[in-house]
C-alpha cells in the first residue's frame, strides 16, 4: 500500500491517541529509531558481522528480548501483521509480554499463522513453514559473540574477527570431539556466514539451522543488552561449523511423532506428563500445530 | 496435559501482574505518597536517580513506589522512561568549584582552606536501632526541629564557594594534569556502544550509572589487596552544580537550574611518565548523596586507567560489562524464562554423548554416525 | 512530535532495508515527488545530529539535507552519509571512510541522485549475499568511472562503502560492499 493511501484512510493523530500515553508510535524516540536502523543498514551489508550500538533501555527487562524489540519497534509499520514467538510458541510468557507492548505502542495486528505475518520476532526459534522474501524475522540474542566460547574479551574476540583467526573455534571442537567423541553444541550452533565471519545463530536449535542457508528471508539479530545488532541476508550461504569426518547434525526425533498433530518433520517437545517418567512429544511450533491439527480434524 | 502447562497464557500473565500490584496495597497502613518517599527515603531516590541516569526526584520515588522499594526495578523503569526522552542537547562543562556545598571532607590534610564541613552525614552515629522511631509522630518531629533551630549560631553562613583540595596540589606539582589525554567530544555510552580501549568519557559516564552493590564489591577488591591503587580521599564533596547549557540561538551559556551531586576525588600511587614522579586521580561523581559509590567510582575510574591489568578490578571489560545493575538483573532474571527448545537440544547431546561413551568409542577416531 | 513523519519514516526505512537486503533490485519509495525532496525523505529517516553528511558538489543541497535531516555536514572523508549529483564523486570516491577491520560498519554510505533506475536492462549485473543467482538493472544518469571506483573501494571486504541510487521517479536500488559487480 502506498503511504499517501494509508495516511488516507487511518487519521494517525486518532491513531496516536490510542497509544500508551505519552508515548510515541514506536515508542522509543526517533534518534534511537535511527541509529538502529543505521546499524541494521550495516548489518545486512556486511553479513555476520556483529555491528556495535548504543543500545536503549526498554520497558522489558535487559536479556529478555530487548535487542529483538528494538529492532522490530525502529523498523515496523502500521499495516504490519507481526507474530511473536518464544521457544516457538505464540503463547508463551515472553511472547505475550513483547506482542502486548509492540500492540500498545503501533497498533499493528497480531497473527499467529507464519505465512499471514509480515513481521516476526522469535526468541530461540525459527518457524517450521519455510518464510518469503516479503517477510522478516527478528530474532533475540543473548550472546551475540559465537567465540565468547573460547575467549571472554570482547577486544580480543573483535580481532579475531578481523584478522578471520578462527584456529581457536575449531580447536575448541576437536577437542569436544576428542572428550565425547563428537561435537556437543547442542543450541547456539556457531556457523560461517556468506565464508566470512564465524556468527552466532541465536540459541536455535541445531534443527533451524539449516534454514538460515540460502533462505527467501531476511534475519535480523538483536542483542540489547550485550549491544550488537547483526544480519544474515536472503540467499547468503551459513555453513555450520564441522569437520569431514565430523558433520554437522539437527536433533534426532526418529521414531517420535507429535502427539496432536502426529507431525514428524518438526521440532519437538519432549515433556514429562506423569510421575512416572513417561514422555510425549509436541511440536514446538505452536502455530504450526495449530494449522495442521485444525486442517487433521476438518 | 503438559502441552498446556508449558503455554503462560494471555490471561496467567494478567493476573500474575495485578497480584503483584495488590500486594503492595492489601494491608490497612495509610497509602504511601511520593513525596513522604522523596522526603522521607530520599538517599534511595538519590540512588536510583544515578542508577538510573536521570535527574528527576519525583519520577525516582515514583518508580520505588510502584516496584515495592526494589532499587534495581526502580532505576530500571526509570531508564526506560528515559530511553524515551529526546536528547535537547549537551551541557556545558562546570567545575566543581562553582557548587553550592552541603558537605565537604579532605582526609588527606587535617584541616582544609574553607575547613572541613561535616554535612547530614550517617558516618558519626551510632548504629543502634532508635526505637523512638516506631512511635514517630508530627509532634515529636516539631520538638526536634525546634530543638536544633533554637541552637543554631547567629552568624551559621556558609560561603558560597570553597577551593578544591586537589588544586592546590596541583598547583605545588604533586599532582599530575588534569587531562593527560583531552577529548574534543564526549563518547556518549547511550547514543554508542562501549569500544576498548573505552576513552575516559565513556568510562566515567558507564561508572556514573553503575549500580553502587556492584561497584562496591570491585573497588573493594582492588583496595582490599586485588590490586594496588591504595587512595587516599583527597575530597568528597556534596552539594549543588549549576546546570549550563548553551543557549539554542545565541549559543550564550545560560543556567536552567542545578543538580545535587556527590563528587570524590582519590589521590593514588603515584606515578610519573615525564620523569617527575607524581599523584595521580582517581574522579568519581554521580547524582544525588552517595558516598560509597562516589569513592567507589573514583577508585574503579583510577584502577581502569592500567594499561596492564593485573586483577579483576583493573581490567576495563570486567568493569565497565558487569557493573550496569540493570543489565545484570535483566539477564539474571531471564533465566526464570523458558528454555525448553535449548534443553531438548542440550538433552539430545547428552544421550547421544552417554551412547558413545557406553559403546566405548570416544577414544577411537572413528566415524560417529550412528 | 509529528506522528505523520514518524510513519512516514518507518515506511520508508523499510523500502530501503528491503533494497540492501536484495542488492539490484528496484523498490520505489512512498509518495515518491522531485528527486531532492525524495532524498530529504530517504535520509530523514535515518539520520540525526549523530551522523554526518557530505554533498558532493552542491553546498546548497548539502546545507537542505543538513537542516532537514538534523546531520551534520563533514567533509567526504569523514562523512558518514555522502550525496553524490550528476552521477560522479570526481573520483573521490577512494577517499570515503571505509572503515577498519575491527569496525568495518564505520564506511560510509553514498546515495547516488541519478536519472532512471529500472531492472529491464543489464548494464550492471550484481552478485552476492542478497541475490538469487544474479540481477541485473540499468542506471542512467551515472558516470561509468564511477564503477570502477565502486570496484575499488570495495575490493577488501569487510572494508568498504554501500551504495544506494536514488533516481527521479524515486525509485531506489542498492549495491552493499558485499555484492560483485559486473559491467556490461
Amino acid at each position: 500500500m502506498q503511504m499517501h493511501e494509508w495516511l488516507k484512510n487511518n487519521d494517525p493523530l486518532a491513531h496516536a491517541e490510542a497509544h500508551i500515553a505519552g508515548y510515541p508510535f514506536g515508542f522509543m524516540d526517533e534518534g534511537a529509531k535511527k541509529e538502529i536502523r543505521r546499524s541494521i543498514l550495516k548489518a545486512v551489508a556486511i553479513p555476520g558481522y556483529q555491528v556495535p550500538y548504543g543500545s536503549r533501555e526498554m520497558p522489558i527487562a535487559r536479556g529478555w528480548g530487548t535487542g529483538g524489540l528494538q529492532i522490530t519497534l525502529s523498523l515496523i509499520k502500521p499495516d504490519d501483521i507481526l507474530k511473536v514467538i518464544d521457544q516457538g510458541c505464540d503463547g508463551s510468557v515472553n511472547a505475550v509480554n513483547i506482542k502486548k507492548f509492540v500492540m500498545a505502542v503501533t497498533q499493528v495486528a497480531i497473527t499467529t499463522d507464519t505465512r499471514a505475518a509480515t513481521l516476526i520476532q522469535t526468541r530461540h526459534r525459527i518457524p517450521e513453514e519455510r518464510m518469503t522474501d516479503q517477510q522478516i524475522l527478528v530474532l533475540q540474542v543473548p550472546y551475540p559473540e559465537a567465540l565468547r566460547e573460547v575467549e571472554p574479551s570482547e577486544m580480543e574476540t573483535r580481532r579475531m574477527h578481523a584478522e578471520a583467526d578462527y584456529s581457536r573455534m575449531w580447536l575448541y571442537l576437536y577437542e569436544d570431539i576428542v572428550h565425547y567423541g563428537e561435537i556437543t553444541i547442542s543450541y547456539r550452533y556457531p556457523v560461517t556466514v556468506n565464508g566470512r565471519y564465524i556468527t552466532d545463530p541465536s540459541p536455535i536449535p541445531r534443527w533451524d539451522v539449516p534454514k538460515l542457508h540460502m533462505a527467501d528471508t531476511l534475519f535480523l539479530f538483536g542483542a540489547g543488552r550485550e549491544k550488537r545488532i547483526y544480519a544474515i541476508p536472503p540467499h547468503t550461504s551459513v555453513e555450520p561449523l564441522e569437520f569431514e569426518d565430523h558433520q554437522f547434525r539437527i536433533e534426532d526425533f526418529s521414531g517420535k511423532a507429535c502427539a496432536r498433530c502426529g507431525a514428524t518433520d518438526t521440532f519437538l517437545d519432549e515433556v514429562i506428563d506423569n510421575v512416572g517418567g513417561g514422555r510425549s512429544y509436541f511440536c514446538s511450533d505452536t502455530g504450526y500445530c495449530d494449522k495442521r491439527s485444525r486442517t487433521w480434524n476438518r | 496435559m503438559g502441552y498446556v502447562a508449558v503455554k503462560g497464557g494471555n490471561e496467567a500473565i494478567e493476573k500474575a501482574c495485578q497480584l503483584f500490584a495488590y500486594e503492595r496495597i492489601k494491608g490497612c497502613s495509610p497509602v504511601l505518597g511520593v513525596d513522604q518517599i522523596r522526603e522521607q527515603l530520599y538517599l534511595t531516590v538519590d540512588r536510583v536517580m544515578g542508577e538510573g541516569a536521570l535527574y528527576a526526584p519525583e519520577l525516582a520515588a515514583l518508580a520505588l513506589k510502584q516496584s515495592a522499594g526494589d532499587t534495581l526495578e526502580a532505576s530500571f523503569m526509570v531508564r526506560a522512561f528515559r530511553a524515551t526522552q529526546q536528547r535537547l542537547g549537551y551541557s556545558l562543562p562546570t567545575g566543581a568549584e562553582k557548587m553550592r556545598v552541603v558537605r565537604r571532607i579532605s582526609s588527606a590534610f587535617k584541616d582544609i582552606p574553607g575547613g572541613q564541613i561535616l554535612g547530614a552525614t550517617s558516618d558519626y552515629t551510632l548504629r543502634l536501632l532508635d526505637f523512638d522511631l516506631l512511635k514517630d509522630d508530627e509532634a515529636r518531629r516539631k520538638a526536634f526541629r525546634e530543638r536544633i533551630f533554637s541552637s543554631l549560631p547567629a552568624d551559621a553562613e556558609i560561603p558560597a564557594a570553597f577551593p578544591k583540595v586537589i588544586a592546590i596540589l596541583r598547583r605545588e606539582g604533586l599532582l599530575e594534569d588534569s587531562s593527560p589525554h583531552p577529548e574534543n567530544e564526549v563518547f556518549d555510552i547511550t547514543r554508542r556502544s562501549l569500544t576498548f580501549p573505552a576513552p575516559r568519557s565513556a568510562r566515567l559516564q558507564a561508572l556514573a550509572r553503575g549500580e553502587t552493590g556492584g561497584m562496591l564489591t570491585l573497588a573493594y577488591s582492588s583496595m582490599r589487596g586485588y590490586g594496588n591503587i591504595h587512595p587516599t580521599l583527597g575530597e568528597l564533596r556534596i552539594g549543588y552544580l549549576p546546570l549550563t547549557m548553551p543557549h539554542p540561538i545565541s549559543g550564550e551559556p545560560y543556567v536552567v537550574g542545578e543538580v545535587k551531586v556527590t563528587e570524590a576525588e582519590v589521590l593514588a600511587r603515584f606515578q610519573g611518565d615525564d620523569g617527575m614522579p607524581r599523584f595521580s586521580l582517581g574522579y568519581g561523581l554521580c547524582f544525588g548523596q552517595n558516598e560509597i559509590k562516589a569513592i567507589a567510582m573514583a577508585i574503579l575510574d583510577r584502577c581502569t586507567r592500567t594499561e596492564k591489568p593485573s586483577c579483576p578490578a583493573e581490567d576495563q571489560e570486567f568493569v565497565l560489562y558487569h557493573i550496569d545493575g540493570i543489565e545484570a538483573m535483566g539477564f539474571c532474571n531471564h533465566w526464570k524464562l523458558p528454555h525448553y527448545v535449548d534443553f531438548l537440544s542440550d538433552l539430545d547431546r547428552l544421550r547421544k554423548a552417554q551412547d558413545l561413551a557406553r559403546a566405548g568409542k570416544v577414544q577411537e577416531d572413528t566415524d560417529a554416525d550412528a | 512530535m509529528n506522528t505523520n513523519r514518524t510513519i512516514h519514516d518507518h515506511v520508508t526505512f523499510r523500502v530501503i532495508l528491503q533494497g540492501m537486503s536484495h542488492p539490484g533490485k528496484v523498490y520505489l519509495l512512498p509518495d515518491a515527488p522531485e528527486a531532492e525532496s525524495t532524498a530529504a525523505q530517504l535520509l530523514g529517516c535515518l539520520m540525526d545530529n549523530e551522523a554526518t553528511l557530505a554533498v558532493i558538489g552542491d553546498a546548497e543541497l548539502e546545507a537542505l539535507l543538513a537542516r532537514h535531516t538534523g546531520s551534520r555536514p563533514a567533509s567526504f572523508e569523514h562523512a558518514d552519509f555522502i550525496v553524490v549529483r550528476n552521477g560522479t564523486t570526481f573520483g573521490n570516491l577512494i577517499h570515503f571512510k571505509r572503515g577498519s577491520l575491527e569496525y568495518p560498519h564505520t564506511g560510509a554510505t553514498i546515495l547516488y541522485l541519478v536519472e532512471e533506475l529500472s531492472d529491464a536492462g543489464n548494464d550492471i549485473v550484481v552478485t552476492g549475499p542478497g541475490v538469487k543467482g544474479s540481477a541485473s538493472l540499468r542506471i542512467t544518469g551515472i558516470h561509468p568511472g564511477e564503477w570502477h571506483l565502486l570496484k575499488e573501494a570495495n575490493s577488501e571486504f569487510p572494508l568498504g562503502v554501500d551504495a544506494v541510487f536514488l533516481d527521479r521517479s524515486g525509485r531506489i536500488a542498492c549495491i552493499p560492499r558485499s555484492s560483485q559487480i559486473g559491467v556490461n
